[in-house]
């Protein structure tokens, strides 16, 4: 067994973590919380509707803050494997990657997420002040998306019409 | 349940014994049994039902023969009877019901004794057993509240399609479907859970009764909320019931007509508009949610990609060689190219640092599969702005279509609330009300749907905190504990109840529509059939506008049928439909198309025609699918009805 291989042995990790006092509001803009807005429709719509996708925002938008956040009181999220293999986790790598300098990051889960749970720890915060903020969830969160793409010539750049 | 056979003896207007088989064949499942008006159709009809479910509401005197009555002698007892035999999930059944009367002098009937009925299961060698409670069994095969649904008069039919009938399509839903017993689970559940908090309370400490005064406080105001969206609801049904009124009465006035069809074609076009934005937000929302996260981190992708390419350039990613590929080298002390390899040489020591940096075939994987999928999400990159733009422009593109057409509506709107015409401007601005009190309603349905939720939250919260007490009586603790999941229970009943019934809704929906493509002749002018949350039916024209007000008496009859067609489908129940004068409301091609269609529609099918009904091209059409067929001759001198088989 080489060095890296060694140091695979505690990586294992099967569920993503939140502090403990977000997860009420994670439900709430997944759908899944007490006020689900299950019959809203059009840009009412609740902006996300899975778990997994609120936390990536989270990590990413965290990554874009360039703060991470250790967690207080740890509160399980969703299992790892809910985690979209072809985009959600090679999203969570590069960022592991990056952060690293490193390879070894990529064999070990563990670390893996802690990164991005402290990412997310930092990025939910300011995800979910924008998105509940004045306007409708969707509208906003559509916003920010489009706010970090690259600029095109004579865009449309308002969409909360 | 599938008909075998029927006999009547002394029935209503069957002097002695009458019977008639029933085709059980797969491609020819119709039997038709013809008859004029008052040949007896009707009463066939009435002997089916009534040798299922008996019924008081028939008296002795509309049963029995008369004709039987005359010839008894006074004191003497005439019986009148039906004797029906089916078989239902591969068992023989036979249940008869008689009715004994005893004749008077004055020739008239007094009840000898009430119905009673028998039922037996014929087995496979011909032996009869006794069945011990027919009425249950019977009410287990085809249950009599939903039995109107597969045995009906055919003119009568068009109940379902009239308007403000949702709570009578609500009614046969939940019955056809059973969702009354689940009803009454979830009833019976939160009333146990009622009763063991009632418990609780005179055990419970301080904080606990604090907890269970305040649950009960918020189960209360949650049945209040339930029983105002009810009634919310019946204001919204009978709100559009108003407005279709309106419409129709102005579609009539000679002064607005064109104007208020311009209003119908302009709502529909409005309403399609809006349906399609809706789900353009939605491609909007599941276009953002799978990766519109990318674009914030492009930076670190692009990062993560330079150090894996430059890691291998250097030779520190898995050179992709296996480890035992390696070992085996090292071991046989041979190249693959048959060169030896000794120890300490330079080859071997090559051989041995390879070994080294060589990984598990998982990790290997795991690093290549990383590499690969961060070169795909940088694509993604480039493309995931595009889509979301494109998509952004359309819905905007889409609203300002909305607007104008909103805008064009508010003008045929105005047009008609000023028209100088009297009448005309009193309904236009009678319909503005009621549009502005439906949207209020709306809201708050809106609203009452959110504090229930609410409140459930909350309630949750309520039953966790009273787990966690620490309850030192184990008595307490034990009445806890079974409230908990009595109130647990009930929950989960609810969700499937709601989920189950709404499920079943658009299964009907879809079945119904089908059908009614198929039985309706101008399938054309009409676009699609739905049943709403509301269990509101509804038909909507080519120009996407409800059209349930417009359809002929026949053609209601054919939307109610169905949707009862549409129900026996999804409920998977095994039943014929027995239809009495399915055809009496129908000009001749409709009949023609109902005639070919209608055996498709169900596995056995029986049909009480007049001469009328089934003749020219409607009989060409069935005529390969009759597998039985009779008539029935009245004689007028006795004023009794035989049944002849014609095949």
């Amino acid at each position: 067994m080489n060095d890296l291989e060694r140091s695979t042995e505690s990586t294992k990790r099967d569920r993503i973590r939140v502090e403990k006092d977000q997860i009420e509001r994670y439900r709430e803009l997944a759908g899944t919380g007490s006020a689900s807005g299950k019959n809203a429709t059009g840009a009412d719509l609740v902006p996300f509707t899975k778990l997994s996708d609120v936390f990536m925002f989270a990590v990413c938008i965290g990554y874009r803050i360039k703060k991470r956040t250790k967690l207080d009181s740890r509160e399980d999220l969703i299992y790892v494997n809910y985690l979209s293999e072809h985009t959600d986790i090679p999203t969570l790598q590069s960022i592991a990657v990056s952060e690293t300098g490193g390879i070894e990051v990529l064999g070990n889960m563990n670390h893996l997420c802690t990164i991005a749970e402290e990412y997310a720890n930092t990025g939910f915060e300011e995800l979910y002040r924008v998105v509940s903020g004045p306007g409708k969830p969707l509208v906003n969160l559509l916003g920010t998306v489009v706010d970090s793409f690259p600029p095109q010539a004579g865009e449309e750049t308002n969409v909360t019409r | 349940m599938r008909l075998l056979s029927l006999k009547l003896a002394n029935f209503r207007g069957y002097y002695g014994e009458q019977a008639l088989t029933f085709s059980t064949d797969a491609r020819n499942n119709v039997t038709v049994i013809n008859g004029n008006t008052g040949e007896g159709k009707t009463s066939l009809l009435t002997a089916l039902i009534w040798c299922l479910y008996g019924g008081e509401s028939y008296s002795p005197a509309e049963l029995v023969n008369k004709r039987a009555v005359t010839e008894a002698h006074e004191g003497g007892i005439v019986q009148a009877s039906v004797e029906l035999t089916f078989t239902h999930q591969g068992i023989k059944y036979t249940v008869a019901r008689h009715l004994d009367a005893r004749v008077r002098a004055d020739r008239k009937i007094d009840p000898a004794n009430n119905s009673s009925v028998s039922m037996f299961k014929i087995k496979a060698d011909g032996s009869f057993e006794r069945i011990q409670n027919p009425s249950g069994v019977i009410e287990s095969i085809l249950p009599q509240n939903v039995s109107s649904y597969f045995f009906f008069d055919g003119e009568k039919i068009d109940e379902f399609a009239k308007p403000n009938q949702e709570a009578e399509v609500r009614e046969s839903v939940r019955n056809v479907l059973k969702i009354e017993v689940l009803d009454r689970a979830r009833t019976h559940l939160k009333a146990v859970a009622k009763e063991y908090a009632n418990e609780l309370a005179r055990e419970a400490t301080p904080e606990q009764h604090s907890l269970l005064e305040e649950q009960k406080e918020k189960e209360t105001e949650l049945e209040t909320l339930r029983v105002n969206l009810q009634d919310l609801r019946k204001e919204q049904s009978a709100g559009r019931a108003v407005l279709e009124e309106i419409s129709d009465k102005l579609g009539k006035l000679e002064d607005v007509r064109e104007a208020e069809e311009n209003r119908k074609q302009v709502q529909g076009v409005l309403q399609a508009k809006e349906e399609e934005r809706d789900r353009l937000w939605l491609d909007i929302r599941s276009r953002v949610n799978e990766g519109g996260f990318l674009p914030l981190v492009s930076e670190p992708i692009e990062r993560a990609i330079g150090i894996l390419d430059q890691k291998r350039e250097r030779g520190e990613i898995p050179p992709g060689i296996r480890e035992q590929f390696l070992k085996d080298i090292l071991e046989g002390h041979k190249c693959i190219c048959g060169r030896e390899i000794k120890e300490h040489s330079a080859e071997h020591d090559r051989i041995t640092r390879l070994l080294a940096k060589s990984f598990s075939s998982e990790l290997e994987t795991t690093v290549i599969n990383a590499a690969g999928n961060m070169r795909a999400l940088h694509t993604r990159l480039f493309n995931i702005p595009v889509a979301i733009r494109e998509a952004i422009k359309q819905r905007v593109e889409l609203d300002g279509k909305i607007e104008e057409l909103e805008q064009a509506l508010d003008e045929i709107g105005s047009k008609i609330q000023d028209h100088p015409h009297e009448d005309v401007a009193a309904l236009g601005k009678k319909r503005q009300e009621i549009v502005m009190r439906l949207g209020s309603i709306s809201t708050k349905i809106e609203l009452t749907n959110q504090n229930i939720e609410t409140l459930h939250a909350q309630l949750d919260q309520l039953r966790a905190k009273l787990n966690r007490l620490d309850i030192k009586q184990k008595k307490a603790t034990q009445l806890q504990q079974k409230m908990s999941v009595a109130y647990k229970a009930a929950d989960a009943v609810d969700s499937i109840c709601d989920a189950f019934a709404a499920d079943m809704r658009n299964q009907i929906q879809d079945q119904a529509k089908q059908i009614f493509k198929k039985l309706v002749w101008k399938d054309s002018q009409f676009l699609d059939i739905s049943l709403n949350e509301d269990y509101h039916l509804e038909v909507f024209d080519r120009w996407g506008m409800p059209a349930r007000r417009d359809l002929s008496a026949g053609e209601r009859q054919l939307l109610s049928l169905g949707f009862i067609a549409g129900l026996s489908r999804v409920t998977g129940e095994e039943a014929p439909l027995v239809i009495d004068t399915p055809l009496g409301r129908l000009s001749s091609e409709p009949r023609a198309n109902v005639a070919k269609y209608l055996p498709e529609i169900t596995s056995q099918l029986v049909l009480f025609v007049t001469d009328e009904e089934l003749h020219g091209k409607a009989r060409e059409n069935i005529e390969s699918c009759i597998g039985r067929e009779y008539r029935l001759v009245f004689d007028q001198k006795t004023g009794s009805t035989s049944i002849s088989q014609l095949r």
